[in-house]
């Protein structure tokens, strides 16, 4: 019965998907200044997605979910201005993003306009750059691959910080080193917006540094991709550590300690063409997110929890694209073990996901099916400090997405 | 000859990307289960009863570990015996630590529903956490509801029922089989002393959901009147299943006469208690097979009860929701309620009872309402012209506008991004 219904729900999916595929263009490009050194290009991206699960709706919320949406929605300014200078801003816009990484939300979630990355770049040196604005932390790989590049539909569901979305305000140097083969990163950030004490018991900034070595071609650029189709040949070793002191209280009501926020993550992405076979993708990482065990005492902070809070696990994928056919093959599984998620203590979740991506114009235009199955250690309905009667149960999701870059 | 380079340079490249993948496995620790964490709930042991209904023994033993009025500050598991009566019988001999949940003043109050005022409610927010808090009721709290020797048992029940409504997870809340007299039977003894309870700073708001499902619990009489007119159009079944149950728990109602609620099954809420003993249950399987003779199982969508007050219809509730965990809802205004909804007390058109449901010749009571008094709410009365207007619902409303106003101690941000479940109570 599961079997036919999640047959049903792949069918259904990929029936939408052939609704989707239209052709797209390259986005205008112009340039100013009185030697023409400025240059603005405008970019649209979007990833339209329809969404099926077996979960989340009908009287027990156990019935099938279906969801049109977009996943991204956004518009990007780019800017140059000489060599040294350049700027990046990218507006996002999303609404009623119900469909979560757990659960369907029982109401409406809003819409929400924000500015998602507004950061000016001086390219001052191969070795040393400086960006400053608001833009992605330097922490873990997958965070730091570009959203429109990734190998599998999206990238990890469970990789990001505490405190902060995928991005953070404050400023970065990095740079390569040894031909690139070396590339260092360290940034300043805000991390826990500074609140008074009442919430928080100071206000620190959060600091990362990275590093990454690659032992086959360089991968020299600010942000990673998840594959890069074939064209080049890459195998980087990386890895980073993030600390913010006084982030939380240990126990938010009685205040008589603080704990620190600390995270390290270490990765590994190989891609390697080979002529005649096919292009060979492989990608793996650890992350652990630590709050000083404050999740043992009565009142933790809820951020500290959850999602985002304290937290280990990992992540493997692989892809294997076509020689001869813009297909590519996919597949995830990530462990994860959470100190507490959806009010249940030392909660272990599996994800596994596979799929196919197949590229009308490179990433400009292309079209991912994907199919991934959630299962949790622990299921039922749990009251607690999350809030009263959170369910968790395993489900499995199927995705369609076309993506456009235009 | 010509293929043997080739042949060669895939099985390099295939024993290099093992070695890759290996290296890659071995330094970001996949492969490995992640570290677990510690549950700090696992010595939580009052949570775990297989139902809400306890024996004597149960709590004595708590008493033993220290659990009940425990105040060690970073207590997960504590036990607060609540005396659910008056400040007589109370003052005359209680559980050992056992706290006074008034009666008469606490457990109902009056409060205005659709076009009439009601004398027998749930407390309002304000009035639950004055009253929790001085019982130093908070968050890891479990509560334990009895009555005294000889008193009415239904009250243990009804505050069962008002704590569920406000949020409480069925979990913390039990009933001591018997009351008081079922602890002496167990041969304890009972004292007069007053424990000095350090009062909470508790607030139900901690246990609001952000969605108040658990108000639902409580049926006004919109919401009744609305079930009996979708299974008098057919849109609902009362006869499936799956579908819903009515379930009158007077007692001592005629089936073939009435006057009750269309579409209910006739029940008595003394056949779910021992013969002469009106506070201890009878067996689980004694109670499921008198459900089963209504045709409620728990493959039931939902039952509705109701008595004449609220009070008797809380004890069938009890069994429901706090010893099978089967689907139930309490229609609070009950028959009292009912029966003055009807043309001669010049009810709005819409909410008239004695009359057949719209686009029907069915009609929404069984047999003839002979008496009934109502006080009107005139404005009540001329603004609210359709049973679904939500703003009749005025207890749920204010209560949701309680539990979403304020904060909430041990606040915080949310979990992270979806971090939510569906919601239920």
């Amino acid at each position: 019965m599961i079997r036919k219904t999640m047959i049903r729900l792949a069918v259904f999916t990929a029936l939408g998907s052939l609704m989707l595929a239209t052709a797209a263009a390259a986005g205008p490009e112009w340039t100013f200044g009185p030697e023409n050194q400025g240059t603005l290009k405008f970019e649209y991206k979007g990833q339209f997605q329809l969404v099926a699960r077996d979960d989340g709706s009908g009287y027990q919320n156990d019935e099938n979910t279906y969801h049109f949406n977009f996943r991204r929605n956004r518009l990007a300014l780019m800017g140059t201005y000489g060599e040294v200078m350049s700027v990046y801003v990218q507006t996002e816009f999303t609404e009623d993003f119900n469909v979560g990484t757990l659960a369907v939300a029982d109401q409406d979630q809003g819409s929400e306009f924000q500015m998602l990355d507004a950061v000016v770049r001086f390219d001052l040196h191969p070795a040393f750059k400086v960006s400053v604005g608001k833009f992605k932390y330097n922490f873990t790989r997958e965070n730091l691959e570009s959203c429109e590049n990734p190998l599998t539909l999206d990238r990890s569901l469970y990789i990001r910080a505490p405190f902060v979305t995928t991005r953070d305000a404050g400023v970065a140097v990095w740079g390569n080193l040894y031909g690139d083969r070396l590339q260092y990163r360290a940034d300043l950030m805000e991390g826990r917006k500074a609140v008074g004490y009442a919430t928080a018991p100071k206000s620190n900034f959060r600091y990362s540094v990275r590093g990454h070595v690659s032992l086959l071609e360089p991968e020299s650029e600010y942000g990673y991709k998840g594959t890069y189709l074939g064209k080049k040949k890459v195998f980087t070793l990386g890895a980073a550590y993030q600390v913010e002191p006084n982030a939380v209280f240990t126990d938010t009501v009685t205040k008589l300690g603080v704990a620190h926020y600390k995270g390290w993550t270490a990765d590994a992405y190989a891609e390697y063409p080979l002529e005649g076979v096919g292009t060979f993708t492989f990608g793996s990482a650890y992350e652990k997110v630590d709050f000083d065990e404050s999740y043992l005492t009565l009142h933790p902070e809820l951020g500290a929890l959850g999602l985002n809070g304290e937290k280990n696990g990992w992540y493997v994928k692989g892809g294997y694209l076509l020689p001869k056919h813009p297909v590519q093959l996919f597949g995830r599984f990530e462990q994860w073990r959470f100190a507490m998620l959806n009010n249940v203590y030392d909660q272990g979740v599996d994800w596994f996901g596979a799929g196919v991506n197949y590229f009308v114009r490179d990433q400009q235009l292309k079209l991912t099916f994907e199919a991934s199955r959630t299962s949790f250690d622990r299921t039922g309905t749990f009251d607690g400090l999350q809030g009263a009667g959170l369910t968790t149960r395993d489900f499995n999701t199927f995705t369609t997405q076309l993506q456009v870059v235009f | 000859m010509l293929r043997k380079p080739r042949i060669a340079k895939q099985a390099a490249f295939v024993a290099l990307l093992g070695i890759l993948a290996g290296l890659s496995l071995a330094l970001t620790g996949c492969g490995n289960n992640p570290t677990s964490y510690v549950d700090p709930t696992a010595s939580i042991t009052t949570t775990k009863t297989p139902t809400a209904l306890i024996e004597a023994a149960t709590l004595k033993q708590w008493m033993d570990e220290g659990l009940v009025n425990n105040t060690q500050p970073d207590a997960r598991d504590r036990v607060v015996v609540v005396t659910v009566g008056t400040t007589a019988t109370y003052g005359t001999s209680h559980i050992p630590g056992s706290v006074l949940l008034n009666s008469s003043t606490e457990l109902m109050t009056g409060r205005l529903e659709a076009v009439s005022p009601l004398t027998s409610e749930v407390p309002d927010g304000a009035q639950m956490d004055l009253m929790l808090r001085r019982m130093g009721i908070d968050r890891h709290t479990t509560v334990v509801f009895t009555v005294s020797t000889g008193q009415n048992f239904l009250n243990a029940t009804r505050a069962y029922f008002t704590f569920r409504y406000w949020g409480f997870p069925r979990n913390r809340l039990k009933v001591l089989q018997g009351g008081d007299n079922g602890w002496t039977a167990a041969g304890q003894t009972l004292v007069t002393e007053v424990p000095a309870v350090r009062p909470s700073t508790f607030s139900v708001r901690e246990y609001y959901d952000g969605t108040g499902a658990c108000l639902a619990y409580r049926m006004p009489i919109g919401d009744m009147i609305d079930v009996v007119d979708r299974v008098n159009a057919g849109s609902l079944s009362a006869t499936a299943t799956t579908g819903i149950t009515i379930l009158d728990v007077r007692g001592g109602v005629d089936p073939a006469v009435g006057p009750y609620v269309a579409n209910a099954k006739i029940d008595d809420w003394n056949q779910y208690y021992v013969v002469g003993q009106s506070s201890t249950f009878k067996p689980v399987s004694d109670m499921v097979a008198r459900l089963e003779s209504f045709g409620i199982t728990s493959s039931k969508s939902m039952t509705y009860v109701y008595c004449a007050s609220g009070m008797r219809a809380s004890s069938v509730y009890f069994v429901l929701d706090g010893v099978l965990q089967w689907p139930v809802r309490l229609y609070d205004g009950s028959s009292g309620q009912w029966f003055g909804y009807r043309t001669a007390n010049n009810v709005g058109t819409a909410w008239r009872v004695d009359t057949n449901s719209p686009g029907t010749s069915l009609p929404r009571t069984f047999g003839t309402i002979a008496s009934g008094s109502l006080t009107l709410d005139p404005t009540a009365n001329i603004i609210l012209t359709s049973i679904t207007d939500r703003r009749a619902n005025q207890i749920a409303v204010e209560d949701l506008i309680y539990l979403s106003s304020g904060s909430t101690a041990g606040g915080g941000g949310g979990g992270g991004g979806g971090g939510g479940g569906s919601s239920g109570c």
